[in-house]
């Protein structure tokens, strides 16, 4: 095969690609007023998605307000004021660290998990036992996930920025030496409240790239145990490289346009 | 009980059907006709298309051309909402009897009524046990799919499709991977199944004693299309090389299995 014909391939492979992902997606907005009469399957899917995701971010969102102060006290040494550590670890938290870290370790996790889950249930032909039984299988499977993803993401992510922040004061007390009034003060120093909005507003669309990844990548899964690992890997990239693309046109979108700087 | 009028006019109809993946023509101008209220059985070798022979039955996949009718209407032209109408009037047994792994085997049966009927709690349970009694099952209920053997996932999957009282009951190699004796006890609740429940049935196979003992029709299916039709009787007799070569087992003949 030409160099040509491969490109032409991979890019026909693309396309067929981006189109299954939307056409999925506007399946599932379709679908949307039913997620009442699947509440149940929904409130599964956000205990497994929410509440399965908390030791996780635990420990990260702990570590990166440590190592976050840390790395700020050292930049401040000699120029700038340890007063305004709060402030920088603050404004980092809210505004990147605690909506982007938060969907990246969430969306390792889950988006594999709904990928490996949906994609062995589509080659031992449970997806086409539930068409057979009339079930469609985007309402019953992709739109529990999508919806309870979108609304667990902001709720992980405002606990993140939560404990980044305290493990960042503690960290500033006992190896910086900053009180913690200190510290709370710079905290409050320039914080605006559309921080917080802004960032919370970029986690409802990091969720439910997470859950469609996972959801589409297992859906199209081919092949016995290998096309499973596949579909996991292929969801857990896509899902990584889309929220850091997205992270960078929301931003842009959301403090320069609809928060800009005051 | 079905009216006796009603019974053996055709209740499926293939006509003309192809269907290819890529460059590779699975079925080629495909005619069939499955009728009411007997049970049907494809015949062929592995790879030869029977399964998806049996997923454009059910609107699973769409034929390239032709068209499939059920009860005169065809499938082929059914919007989605009509096509989940007409499964409802379907039952199928998959392969690996494609048990839902995250449910118990009662929730299992019960999900098509639990969906689809306004049943409370209390007559879903008594229904799911009637219909796991029926396939020889009891104490089952509340056991996880990968606690059961591959012959028990069958009969579980077998209750799980006749649940709805459906009116045509896919088999997708249903003795496959079975031991002889519950190869026989699956045959025979096909057997029963149609006797009791006045079922149509579409059973597609390799197996040709399954084929012998469950079929009124068997039809043979090679090259993507129907090469031979008849009675169990007729499969016996035939001087058909094809259908000769495949029921005797032999690996010299017209069908080129290397």
């Amino acid at each position: 095969m030409s160099f040509f014909n491969l490109l032409g391939k991979a890019f026909l492979e693309f396309i067929e690609e981006v189109g299954g992902i939307f056409i999925l997606l506007a399946r599932v907005v379709q679908l949307l007023p039913r997620t009442f009469g699947n509440m149940r399957n929904t409130l599964i899917q956000m205990e497994r998605i929410g509440i399965g995701s908390i030791p996780l971010v635990l420990v990260t969102s702990l570590f990166v307000g440590a190592v976050t102060s840390i790395q700020a006290a050292y930049q401040f040494h000699g120029y700038v004021p340890l007063m305004y550590l709060g402030t920088v670890v603050g404004k980092s938290v809210i505004l990147e660290l605690g909506p982007v870290l938060t969907a990246l370790v969430v969306g390792g996790r889950v988006s594999a998990s709904i990928a490996a889950e949906l994609g062995t249930m589509k080659v031992t032909e449970q997806l086409d036992a539930m068409e057979m039984i009339a079930i469609d299988p985007v309402e019953f499977l992709v739109l529990p996930r999508l919806v309870a993803a979108t609304i667990m993401l902001p709720v992980l992510t405002i606990f993140s920025d939560l404990l980044a922040i305290l493990g960042g004061m503690v960290v500033a007390n006992i190896s910086i030496g900053v009180s913690f009034n200190t510290f709370a003060s710079g905290l409050k120093l320039l914080f605006r409240y559309q921080d917080l909005v802004g960032g919370l507003m970029k986690t409802f669309v990091f969720g439910l790239i997470i859950a469609h990844m996972g959801c589409y990548h297992g859906f199209v899964t081919r092949g016995g145990a290998e096309g499973v690992g596949r579909a996991t890997m292929r969801a857990v990239v896509s899902s990584c490289l889309l929220i850091l693309i997205s992270n960078y046109l929301l931003a842009s979108l959301i403090f320069r346009i609809i928060f800009p700087p005051a | 009980m079905v009216n006796e009028t009603t019974c053996h006019d055709q209740i499926i109809e293939m006509r003309g059907v192809s269907k290819s993946f890529g460059s590779q023509k699975v079925l080629e101008h495909l005619d069939l006709d499955i009728h009411r209220c007997e049970t049907h059985v494809v015949l062929g070798p592995s790879g030869c298309g029977k399964s998806v022979l049996l997923k454009h039955i059910t609107g699973l996949l769409s034929p390239d051309e032709g068209e499939i009718l059920f009860e005169g209407e065809d499938i082929t032209k059914f919007a989605r909402k009509k096509l989940f109408q007409m499964r409802m009037h379907f039952g199928m047994l998959f392969q690996g009897a494609a048990l839902f792994d995250s449910m118990t085997v009662g929730e299992n049966v019960a999900l098509p009524l639990t969906k689809h009927t306004a049943m409370n709690e209390k007559e879903i349970r008594r229904i799911v046990c009637e219909k796991l009694s029926l396939v020889g099952l009891t104490d089952v209920y509340d056991k996880y799919p990968a606690e059961m053997s591959g012959g028990m996932k069958k009969r579980i999957g077998l209750a799980r499709a006749v649940v709805m009282n459906p009116k045509v009951v896919l088999y997708d190699e249903p003795t496959t991977g079975l031991d002889p004796i519950m190869a026989d006890v699956i045959n025979e609740l096909i057997c029963r199944l149609q006797r009791e429940l006045d079922i149509t049935s579409v059973v597609v196979t390799h197996d040709i004693h399954s084929a012998y003992k469950v079929g009124n029709h068997i039809a043979m299916l090679h090259g993507g299309s129907i090469i031979f039709n008849g009675t169990p009787d007729e499969v016996r007799g035939t001087t058909h090389p094809i259908v000769r070569q495949f029921i005797e087992g032999r690996a010299e003949g017209p069908i080129r299995a290397v």
